[in-house]
């Protein structure tokens, strides 16, 4: 750098035929001012040291030998070496400086970054990886690696032969050690960089630590979510299951009794509680097991191309009993086509949404179920003329072991909860509307073959 | 034939005993076997009409059951199964049993496969002229009518009329169905199209279904007792 900057000077000078020493010593000064910017304090030295001799020789009288004729051109030289040293060593300096804190800004954006990927929720071994391959980077290192007891295996990044890490920079805070940082440098790491690499250390073990404190305040939550599910599953399945059981019960030994005679009329109207309430508790065990299912993370329709026009008619000709007396309206559109969808599971969700609005409309009133088309996909509506629910209840009313009002008819509060888990596992939306002229009306739409 | 002999195969003792009863009420003969081991000695050393099968029998399972069955006997096979498996019902239907009731189910479900399998066994050849109520079908002059009318048919919803009808009380499958009426390579969403046409044409309520009901997913059935 410094021969190729004073040998260019040199070059300039000579073309100009005779230049004045002072002239040519400008030019070096120039050499010396760029060697040092471009090469560093080196560079520089080495370019006065260089334009020096050089002066001498091709521009100071008498040329082409080391002499000085002129006391000024005594004087020109080292006032050049001055000036080419002082300027160096400033030029060196600045720049250094400004490439070290070009190099703490990327240090510290990358801390940063660490920091909130980490606390972002985003997978743990994937941030400390990008870490790593930055610090790799940003170090010159020839193997990085991270260990914690929040990543299952230690992040490596080996850019050199695998040599085994030479140093060690723990990851602690004020609760303990999170975990490691092992390099391995190309060349030595200077004590600025080991400086460094220890802050990194301690900032990325907060991050971990906040991070370990997160997921652990998480999932005490999770917990207390959990059994308080648990407790109110087990009151209403318990209540849900004694329910019909009583009825069962009941019934059958009133008809044991061998000292009452019933008439023909009491007789069917027992036998037909027994059925009843018999084939409510087989719909409440179906729920139940979706709940399992649902819980086990294995609600998974298994779909085959159907239509839902006759699986609606299906399911209303299976609760021909529950809906006696009943005024049902059937509003298919014409033209449904069939539709991907698992029949088992969505037979149960049209189950649990007419027994729904069985359960909250007045004996004797109209229940209308309407299927259309929505584009590719299939809306289907299951309007009730109840007491209806305010809007701020309407999504509430999908959470499990929610009931409407209270009503001691209710159930477990698990049909529309389970409802609508079957429709969202089939890539579906269920939602509440108000009947028009009063009711509640259960709508959900499934996507259709084009989806 | 009629069915008089029956074999009640179930591990659980309560369905057994319920089973067992309730035919025995109905004057048929019934004996009872707890595993397929059992099962399958029974009906090779006795004489049976009918076999009621269920399928989550421990040791040789229900499927098991039919297969071995069908290597030396031809005899009917009613599956007792849950509702949630719809592949058991199918394997056991392909393994060569003749229908299913989902558990729990109502005596008179089972009774009315029973009643298929009989008149099944009774119309191998069937009669020129098929009655089911007001529905008339007569097979050898290809007419159809409903209350004395006629019924005006396109020759596909016939075929497909004439193939549920001849097999009463039947689980007629998508597949089976359509490989009779159409041959093979058609999808069930013409099937679908032409049951609704055919119920309309019959002035069937699909609610409250005369002669054809829906299984969902699985087919449909032409009911084995026509209402009056």
């Amino acid at each position: 750098m410094a021969l190729a900057t004073t040998g260019t000077a040199t070059l300039l000078a000579f073309g100009g035929e005779v230049v004045p020493t002072s002239v040519a010593a400008l030019a070096f000064v120039l050499a010396v001012t760029i060697s040092a910017a471009v090469g560093g304090l080196w560079a520089g030295i080495a370019a006065s040291l260089i334009s020096f001799p050089a002066l001498n020789f091709f521009f100071t009288a008498p040329r082409f030998t080391f002499a000085v004729e002129k006391t000024e051109d005594v004087v020109a030289l080292f006032v050049l070496l001055a000036v080419s040293g002082i300027v160096g060593t400033l030029l060196s300096s600045v720049v250094r400086q400004r490439a070290r804190a070009e190099r703490r800004e990327r240090e510290a954006r990358l801390l940063h970054s660490v920091a909130t990927r980490l606390l972002s929720g985003e997978p743990v071994d994937g941030v400390l990886r990008r870490f790593a391959e930055a610090i790799t980077d940003l170090f010159a290192l020839a193997r990085c690696e991270v260990q914690s007891p929040l990543v299952a295996a230690p992040v490596v990044v080996d850019r050199g032969d695998g040599a085994a890490p030479q140093d060690e920079f723990p990851m602690t805070t004020a609760a303990g050690e999170a975990g490691r940082i092992l390099v391995r440098a190309k060349g030595i790491l200077s004590e600025d960089d080991r400086d460094v690499l220890r802050t990194f250390a301690g900032q990325i073990a907060l991050a971990l630590e906040r991070l370990r404190l997160a997921g652990e305040a998480q999932s005490a939550q999770l917990d207390a979510e959990e059994s308080r599910l648990r407790a109110a599953l087990f009151s209403s399945v318990t209540h849900d299951l004694r329910t019909p059981l009583a009825s069962i019960t009941a019934a059958v030994s009133s008809l044991q009794d061998e000292q009452t005679t019933f008439s023909d009329e009491d007789r069917r109207d027992l036998l037909d509680t027994i059925r009843g309430e018999a084939e409510r508790l087989n719909r409440l065990v179906g729920n139940l097991l979706n709940l399992a299912r649902m819980r086990a993370g294995a609600l998974k329709p298994d779909k085959k191309p159907a239509g839902i026009d006759e699986l609606i008619e299906a399911v209303l000709a299976r609760l021909r009993r529950l809906l006696a007396g009943r005024d049902v309206r059937l509003k298919l559109r014409e033209d449904l086509s069939e539709i991907p969808i698992d029949v088992l599971q969505i037979d149960q969700v049209l189950t649990n949404v007419i027994e729904n609005a069985c359960k909250y409309s007045p004996p004797g009133s109209e229940i209308t179920v309407t299927a259309a088309r929505w584009h590719d996909d299939v809306e289907v509506r299951v309007a009730d003329r109840g007491s209806g629910i305010p809007e701020s209840e309407r999504t509430r009313v999908f959470e499990p072991f929610v009931r409407r009002d209270d009503d001691p008819r209710a159930g477990s509060g698990l049909g529309l909860s389970i409802a609508q888990a079957i429709v969202v596992a089939h890539g579906g939306a269920m939602w509440i509307e108000p009947t028009p002229g009063g009711g509640t009306t259960v709508a959900f739409r499934l996507p259709g073959r084009g989806r | 034939m009629t069915v008089s002999r029956v074999l009640v195969v179930d591990d659980d003792p309560q369905i057994r005993r319920a089973i067992t009863t309730s035919l025995r009420a109905r004057r048929f003969e019934v004996a009872a076997a707890a595993d397929g081991e059992e099962a399958l000695t029974k009906l090779a050393a006795g004489e049976f009409d009918c076999v009621i099968l269920d399928l989550g029998l421990p040791g040789i399972d229900g499927h098991e059951v039919i297969r071995r069955l069908r290597e030396w006997s031809p005899i009917p096979v009613i599956v007792l199964s849950v509702r949630d498996s719809q592949h058991d019902k199918i394997d056991a239907l392909d393994a060569g049993a003749d229908d299913y009731v989902t558990k729990p189910f109502a005596m008179d479900e089972l009774l009315a496969r029973m009643r298929a399998i009989e008149r099944r066994a009774a119309t191998d050849k069937p009669p020129p002229v098929l009655h089911f109520g007001e529905l008339e079908i007569d097979l050898a002059r290809q007419l159809v009518r409903l209350g004395g009318a006629a019924v005006p048919l396109t020759p596909t919803e016939y075929r497909l009329l004439t193939a549920m009808a001849s097999h009463p009380g039947k689980l007629l499958t998508h597949q089976w169905l359509l490989g009779k009426v159409w041959g093979p390579g058609y999808t069930s969403e013409s099937l679908r199209v032409y049951v609704k046409q055919l119920r309309h044409k019959l002035g069937e309520d699909p609610v409250r279904p005369r002669w054809i009901t829906t299984e969902p997913g699985m087919g449909y059935r032409w009911s084995a007792d026509p209402a009056e």
